[in-house]
């Protein structure tokens, strides 16, 4: 799942950023407005983390610009002002949350996690497909009940697999979900972890989940 | 519409009614004497009239009959009573026809006479004369002197009379006395019947005038009633609402458009707490965010202790920033509303400037920047407060290596100028965008930084601390600055007169 974080205080976005990380997101950060927009025209999002107080343009008309682009990737905002008029003119601008700083940093995982199965028709923190299960809360993955250790981008690949199973997964879908902005996608790079992480899931089954699609991608079939 | 005694409405119909009152009571007493005095005058004419009809009757008769008591006292029975008949009858019917027509006109049958003769004793008298009535009118029966009329009023038990009493004389003989009595009971009756009306009609006309001026005072004072409308709407929230001024009357439109004013004076300094406040909560709430953030992502999973030791850092960092925030806070406070806390003193500005050269090389050591000064040492004295003067020129120095690259440079300039210290500081920085030259001075202002320069951009209370200082030093910093090229911010002082 990769991450837009629109701040300009940079410690609040460093510290912002290497949480998310450790919670496998691939983040990308945006010290302003016009910066943010770009960088979303440019990558698909899943999630924007969008602060109110930006130099220039603030972060309601970004957040407006962006629902005028028709682009209803999940908005949590984030600022200082705490008043209910700044979160009725915070949620109007389009945003889906909005979150008071200091806030804690559990409650922001959390936020993030509810605005990314908004769109899931399973709402909870549980994903299951044949006999392999991952928990998104505890990142625990358990094949045919047995528990399965992964690095932190093995597991964010096989979150993005299961989130999309039984569909053909391109190199380019990968590269843009589990990766930021620094990834080069010249490398093969993905291949690599798509077999480490078959190594971990499959080869220990008769029932093989994770295909290749010779010249397209991978898929998770049930 | 409910009546409370202590309102302004209740007092305006009170008086109105009160004035209306009074003026209506001597308007219909001047009416009511008025009309008293000329009923009683036309009564007394009409008695005048009689008197003399009556005499002219006798005398005619007389005329008619000859000239002699036996047809005196004949004249006057048949006059009074229509008594008697005389022999040449025929002859003077025509005449008495004419009389009686005129008689009759004066309605003397209602009336009382009395003749009486010159020693006031009744000859002849009318014959609804009872002994009673008729022993009250001779008893109290004057004799007209100089032969004039007399009048006067006849008090009886259920019937007050006008009497006149008129001389008569014949043939040079009298005076003999003609006495007429008539009742003013239809006289009264009218007096009465104008006083009921002037009872009953006076207190309906007030209660009516009270309804109207009720009316009148809630229109005098529908602006009063919006006024308080619109005061109702305000609230700390929405301090939008304002009284509308057309259709207002004269008189009110000041209270109105002072109470306006009011407002907006109100509005405009809730906007800037505001603003302040959530400024304020803003600087507090970052450094906060990251303290917290950083210490719970430290604390989630083990970290090895160069990590600790960074978010520990981080902290103190932190820490020492907001307590530098509320310091500034607290100090731009004392600026504005204890200026009391101020010491000023004589101070000696060669040894002042080299202290802060001193202070902005240390400031500028670590960016490389070179710092000039160019000063006369001749010693010269200004009264100061030592302390919070420094802290001016330090603030404008640190904004100055804030926005000037490394390696460039920084010059402190003095100059006395026959009363008063002129010192300028240039850098050779970034400078200020016209746009920004008269935010700087703001509280909390930041110029919108780009990446390179972001590390700290401070809390923006460095200049307004040291525009207030300069402001109870009776001065002001003014600015000019090139884009690109740098600022001179420069401060001008009274200097101390010997």
């Amino acid at each position: 799942m990769r991450i837009l974080l629109v701040e300009d205080e940079r410690k609040i976005a460093n510290f912002i950023e290497r949480g998310l990380k450790e919670e496998h997101y691939a983040v990308d950060v945006a010290s302003n407005g016009e910066k943010a927009i770009f960088m979303n025209d440019v990558n698909p999002y899943d999630l924007i983390i969008l602060d109110i107080i930006l130099p220039g343009r603030d972060g309601l008309s970004v957040c407006k610009e962006l629902r005028d682009k028709k682009i209803d990737t999940p908005i949590l905002m984030l600022t200082a002002r705490g008043n209910t008029g700044d979160k009725v003119s915070g949620l109007d601008s389009g945003a889906d949350d909005y979150l008071t700083k200091p806030f804690s940093f559990e409650e922001l995982l959390a936020r993030i996690r509810a605005l990314l199965r908004r769109n899931r028709i399973n709402k909870t923190t549980i994903i299951k497909a044949a006999d392999l299960e991952i928990d998104q809360l505890t990142h625990k993955v358990k094949r045919a009940g047995k528990e399965i250790a992964l690095t932190s981008k093995e597991y964010a690949l096989l979150e993005y697999f299961m989130l999309h199973v039984n569909q053909v997964v391109t190199r380019t879908m990968i590269s843009e979900h589990v990766w930021n902005e620094d990834f080069d996608s010249f490398t093969n790079v993905i291949d690599v972890y798509v077999n480490h992480l078959r190594n971990k899931i499959d080869s220990d089954f008769k029932n093989k989940l994770i295909h290749t699609i010779r010249g397209t991608g991978y898929i998770l079939k049930e | 519409m409910r009546i409370k005694f202590n309102s302004i409405r209740f007092k305006i119909s009170v008086l109105y009614v009160a004035i209306l009152g009074v003026i209506l009571v001597i308007y219909s007493g001047v009416l009511y004497l008025s009309l008293y005095h000329s009923l009683y005058d036309d009564l007394d004419n009409e008695l005048l009239l009689k008197t003399r009809e009556l005499n002219n009757t006798v005398l005619s008769y007389m005329d008619a009959v000859g000239h002699n008591r036996q047809s005196f006292i004949f004249a006057l029975r048949r006059a009074i009573n229509l008594e008697g008949e005389h022999p040449d009858q025929p002859k003077i019917k025509e005449l008495e026809l004419q009389w009686f027509q005129r008689l009759d006109k004066l309605d003397l049958k209602e009336d009382y006479i009395n003749f009486l003769d010159s020693e006031g004793r009744p000859m002849v008298s009318s014959k609804n004369l009872d002994m009673g009535l008729l022993s009250i009118l001779t008893k109290n029966s004057n004799m007209p002197n100089d032969k004039k009329e007399v009048f006067r009023d006849v008090k009886l038990k259920n019937n007050n009379m006008r009497v006149i009493c008129a001389p008569f004389y014949y043939d040079g003989k009298g005076p003999y006395i003609i006495e007429i009595g008539t009742s003013v009971k239809p006289i009264m009756r009218i007096l009465k019947n104008r006083l009921y009306n002037i009872a009953v009609s006076i207190p309906l006309i007030l209660l009516f005038a009270g309804f109207i001026g009720q009316l009148f005072a809630i229109r005098i004072l529908k602006p009063v009633a919006k006024i308080t409308e619109t005061v109702n709407k305000i609230t700390h929230e929405d301090l939008s609402a304002r009284v509308k001024t057309e259709n207002v009357d004269e008189e009110m439109k000041f209270l109105v458009n002072a109470f306006n004013d009011m407002i907006s004076r109100l509005e405009t300094s809730f906007r800037h707490i505001e603003e302040f406040s959530s400024h304020v909560a803003h600087e507090l709430k970052t450094p906060l965010a990251i303290v917290r953030g950083e210490s719970e992502i430290a604390l989630r999973k083990e970290h090895d202790p160069e990590e600790y030791k960074r978010v520990i850092r981080i902290n103190l960092e932190e820490s020492k920033r907001m307590v530098k925030t509320i310091e500034n806070l607290l100090l731009l406070a004392k600026l504005d509303y204890r200026p009391e806390i101020f010491k000023f003193e004589k101070i000696e500005l060669t040894e002042f400037f080299r202290e802060i050269y001193e202070h902005a090389r240390t400031l500028a050591f670590n960016k490389e920047i070179g710092v000039n000064i160019h000063m006369p040492d001749t010693p010269t004295y200004i009264n100061a407060d030592k302390f919070h003067l420094r802290r001016l020129f330090l603030n404008i120095i640190d904004n100055a290596v804030k926005f000037t690259p490394k390696g460039k440079r920084i010059s402190l300039t003095v100059k006395y100028n026959g009363e008063k210290v002129i010192a300028a500081v240039s850098d050779t920085g970034v400078g200020i965008e016209e746009k920004n030259l008269s935010k700087i001075f703001e509280r909390f202002f930041h110029v919108d930084v780009t990446e390179q320069e972001e590390s700290d951009s401070g809390n923006g209370l460095g200049l307004s601390i040291a525009q207030s200082i300069a402001k109870i030093h009776n001065s002001d910093i003014h600015v000019k600055s090139q884009p690109g090229k740098g600022s001179t911010f420069t401060v001008t002082l009274p200097l101390k007169q010997p």
